[in-house]
Parts: C-alpha cells; sequence; structure tokens
C-alpha cells in the first residue's frame, strides 16, 4: 500500500459523509449551511452591475468601492462555495442560518444554541413576501440566467424581506426538509447584499446594516489562541465591562475599512497564511440575530462577505478583548 | 428524470442514459471535476469520460439510490489521474504533496503482521471517518476527498492555515494508529 493508493481509496469513502462534507461545508465557528436540494457550487457571473446605483438610496456612497460579483470569479477556485440570491438587480449571499430539526414526536431538537423558543423569534422576523427562489443557479449557468429575478441556488425556498433591517442590505430565506424518519428539519438563512457597494469606515456596517450599537444583549468567542483548535460551542465574554464593549463598537464604527491588496498582500489568502492568532466574536443581539467576526491580531476585524475587506481597528480595547480570550 | 429510470436506461443499453446523466448531473460533475484540475476543458473531458465509464460499468452496477455518488467517485479518479498524467496541468505537485500526507498515515510494515486478520481498508477507513467529530471529519474531507488546499479550508471554517495544518497532522496520526491497531497489511 502507497500514499498514491491510500489517497485513490479515499475517494470511495462513504457517500453521505463525503456529500455533508460537500454541500454544508460546515465548521463549528460558522456554520454555512447550504444544504438545499439544489444548491451546490456556484459562482456569480456578470450581475449586481447595478447594485451601488441603487445602494445609494441609502446607505453611504463614500469609501472603498467593493466591487459587484463578476465573471472574474470564475477562475478563482475560492469563488466556488457562493449561496446567493438575487432579487432587483442586487445579489445576495450566505450569511447566517438558523436551523432546528422537529422530530417525528413533535420535541425539537437545538442546533448550534438555538431551541425552538429562539427559532420562533428569528422567524417572527420574517418581513414582506417576495417570492419562491428559482434554484436556477448552476456554476455553469449563464448571464440570462443571472438575470432573472430571485435567480439563486436555493431552490423552492420562500424569501422574505427581514423586519428592522434594509432590503437592500438583508433578505431571508426559508425552508423545510422533510427526512425519512418524519423529522422536519426547519432553515432560515440570512443572505446579505455585501458587493456592488461603497464602505468607508465599520459604521457603515454595524450601525447602518447590522444595527449592532446599543442592541447587543450577550458577546461569545472562540479561539484558536495557543495554537490548538478547540472543538464545540462559543464561550461566553467574561472581564470585560459592557461599558468596554459599547466602546470597542463604538472605536469600530469610527474605524477605516482597508482593501488588503493595498495593505500589501495579493489577496486574503494570502494574509490568512501568514497569520496564526485568530480569534472569533459573535454578538447576539436584542431580536435574537447573530452577528459574527474574525478577529486578527494587529487590529483587524473581518466579517463573513467581506474577504478582501477587513476593518483596521485602532483601539487599544482590540488588545484588551482579545487578551480576555486567552 | 428519477435515478433508478436513468439507472435503468443503462441497463438497457439505451444511450438515452447518458444525456440523462448530464442533464441532471453534468454541471455538479464538471463543478467537481474543475475543481481538482483546474482548467476546464479537462474537467469538460473528465466529464465527458466519467459518461462512458458509467456506460461500461452500469451493469454489473447497480447505482440505484445512489448514482450521484457513483459517478462523483469516477469523475475524481479521473480527475486525479489527469493531474498524475499531465504536467501542463501543474497540479504535480500539489497532488504530491497530498500523496505524501497519505504516507504518513501508513504504519511500517513490521508492525503489521496479522495479516490474516486484517479487515478491508475501505471498511476500516469508513469506521474511521464515521468516528470522527464532525468538523474533523469535514476537515479531512475536504483535503483528502475534494482535494482543497490549506488556505482554502481554513477559509471555509473559520481557520488560520496553521491550526487546519495542526488538525490535519492529529487526524493523519490517528489514521496511522487505527490501522496499525487494525494490523491492515501494507
Amino acid at each position: 500500500m502507497t500514499g498514491k493508493e491510500l489517497l485513490d481509496k479515499i475517494g470511495e469513502a462513504n457517500p453521505e459523509l463525503v456529500e455533508a462534507a460537500g454541500q454544508k461545508s460546515v465548521g463549528n465557528r460558522r456554520k454555512k449551511w447550504v444544504a438545499m436540494a439544489a444548491c451546490f457550487c456556484v459562482v456569480a457571473a456578470g450581475i449586481g452591475i447595478t447594485s451601488s446605483l441603487l445602494s445609494r438610496e441609502e446607505f453611504n456612497t463614500n469609501g472603498i468601492p467593493i466591487p459587484a460579483m463578476s465573471t472574474e470569479g470564475l477562475d478563482n477556485p475560492m469563488a466556488s462555495m457562493i449561496t446567493l440570491v438575487v432579487y432587483q438587480d442586487r445579489v445576495y449571499t450566505w450569511a447566517e442560518s438558523y436551523i432546528i430539526n422537529v422530530n417525528n414526536d413533535g420535541t425539537i431538537q437545538p442546533y448550534d444554541g438555538i431551541d425552538g423558543e429562539k427559532f420562533a423569534q428569528i422567524e417572527s422576523l420574517r418581513g414582506e413576501y417576495i417570492g419562491k427562489a428559482r434554484g436556477n443557479i448552476s456554476e455553469y449557468s449563464n448571464r440570462q440566467e443571472y438575470e432573472k429575478d430571485l435567480a439563486s441556488t436555493l431552490g423552492g425556498a420562500e424569501i422574505y424581506t427581514v423586519q428592522g433591517y434594509s432590503p437592500l442590505f438583508r433578505l431571508c430565506a426559508c425552508w423545510e426538509t422533510l427526512g425519512d424518519n418524519g423529522d422536519t428539519e426547519k432553515n432560515i438563512m440570512f443572505l446579505e447584499n455585501l458587493n456592488g457597494i461603497f464602505l468607508e469606515t465599520g459604521k457603515d456596517l454595524l450601525e447602518d446594516r447590522l444595527k449592532i450599537p446599543g442592541r447587543w444583549t450577550k458577546v461569545e468567542y472562540q479561539t484558536d489562541l495557543g495554537g490548538g483548535v478547540k472543538d464545540g460551542e462559543y464561550q461566553t465574554l467574561e472581564g470585560v465591562s459592557s461599558q468596554q464593549i459599547d466602546e470597542f463598537i463604538s472605536d469600530v464604527c469610527r474605524s477605516p475599512f482597508i482593501d488588503v491588496k493595498e495593505e500589501g498582500w495579493e489577496s486574503s489568502i494570502d494574509f490568512f497564511e501568514e497569520c496564526e492568532t485568530l480569534a472569533y466574536i459573535r454578538f447576539t443581539l436584542e431580536d435574537g440575530t447573530r452577528i459574527g467576526f474574525q478577529m486578527i491580531e494587529g487590529g483587524y476585524l473581518w466579517y463573513y462577505g467581506l474577504d478582501e475587506y477587513p476593518i483596521k481597528v485602532d483601539s487599544e480595547l482590540f488588545s484588551t478583548i482579545l487578551q480576555a480570550f486567552s | 428524470m428519477e435515478d433508478e429510470k436513468i439507472v435503468a436506461l443503462y441497463q438497457a443499453r439505451q444511450e438515452a442514459a447518458i444525456v440523462c446523466t448530464a442533464e441532471k448531473y453534468g454541471g455538479r460533475l464538471r463543478s467537481l471535476s474543475l475543481h481538482i484540475v483546474e482548467d476546464r476543458e479537462t474537467a469538460e473531458e473528465c466529464e465527458n469520460d466519467t459518461y462512458w465509464e458509467a456506460w461500461s460499468r452500469i451493469p454489473p452496477h447497480d447505482p440505484k439510490g445512489y448514482l450521484y455518488a457513483f459517478l462523483a467517485r469516477i469523475t475524481r479518479h479521473i480527475s486525479l489521474n489527469c493531474c498524475r498524467d499531465r504536467s501542463r496541468l501543474k497540479r504535480q505537485a500539489f497532488i504530491l504533496e497530498l500523496t505524501g500526507e497519505m504516507e504518513q498515515c501508513i504504519p511500517d510494515g513490521e508492525d503489521t503482521q496479522a495479516q490474516a486478520e486484517a479487515r478491508e481498508l475501505g471498511e476500516i477507513l469508513d469506521d474511521f471517518l464515521r468516528q470522527l467529530p464532525e468538523e474533523k471529519r469535514n476537515v479531512f474531507l475536504r483535503r483528502y476527498w475534494y482535494l482543497d488546499s490549506i488556505p482554502q479550508i481554513a477559509q471555509q471554517f473559520w481557520m488560520t492555515p496553521g491550526a487546519v495544518r495542526t488538525m490535519l497532522s492529529r487526524i493523519r496520526k490517528e489514521l496511522r494508529e487505527r490501522l496499525q491497531k487494525e494490523a491492515y497489511v501494507l
């Protein structure tokens, strides 16, 4: 037996496990559920051109232009894990998922800290019904397919606005999957428009879009500090006062977005290659929604979906909080 | 069309089987191959080769209920061999890196004497994967089934590349110990 033969043999691994690793792309830190029947690896092609124009109605139009998604992604293997919905020429990509399993005897099996009550709270945020996602997008879909309203990888999901958030920024997709044993998996997925927009300071994201200041109720973290990988749940943050958290959020809101390319890296992948200290901070808001960021030594705060554009936070509290994690 | 009907077409030697397979799974298979070979033309070639390989294997195989998994295995195998055989794809170094990592899972020959009791390798691997925590299992399969790079996995799982390497190294060590324990014939 050689390494070559073992690598070939892994190709015969149980299909269920392979499918799960391929479709869900899950980590304990950030759940990337894309488990819809018609949802698979895709890239976005040539859409969202008008996003920035439409976004001007409500958000800041100064700062770093975040490009609309384009066919350039086709040559980038990293672009192959995008879950998206197109609505009124804007491309909304996966941001957060809330999932519970309703067993066939009616009991509810929580997932990742979301029980029946918390799920119902998130569900109550559903606003205006927009329509049913088409599920017409695959990696090889042509431009015409992308231009259809509610073009999506999420076949059959019901799309709604989200109460309390701008529909120019956030939508939600809801669906249920019936299991063979009579269980029902209920899903709510938030999708966000973070391309074809401008971002100047943290305020454009944390305050104007995510509405974090004054609304957070809990802060948790996970960390790789110490070199090990910790499996399991987020830990509650201790040793940092509520006032310090508020001040930290204010500092972030004042801090600028940067482009990693202008900081000397070719892409965020190169940046991550060099970074060995990384933590994950998650805010729970009063409406039950959860928002996670990566914190990287040196003052970088990263939001999922803005891979090339972290916020560079110049605040002593950044280090204070990182130290509290360790 | 349902998988069972497509498989029935293969069994009846109807070429429509290939058309129906391409319509239903062509995009996914091409996407899978593209991820491995990183060349669109080669990916299309691998997709086509997959259909003909399926044509020659069904029958005797009867993959009702797992047609996509059956096809995906073939696509992965063909794509992997393309990377090994075609230097222009510039994937040989990456495949060699993965092969080297797999070598680390293989116990020394002298530790595996109980050859008569050895179980089937596939069975041991499946058991091993099932017993891994979900995140570890997914990271392992992303690396060695889907052939993702370390930075790709790091971004997907919100980990540092260093943490991914540490995790993979531990899993390989566990696999090596498992193979040793099972006295697998090497």
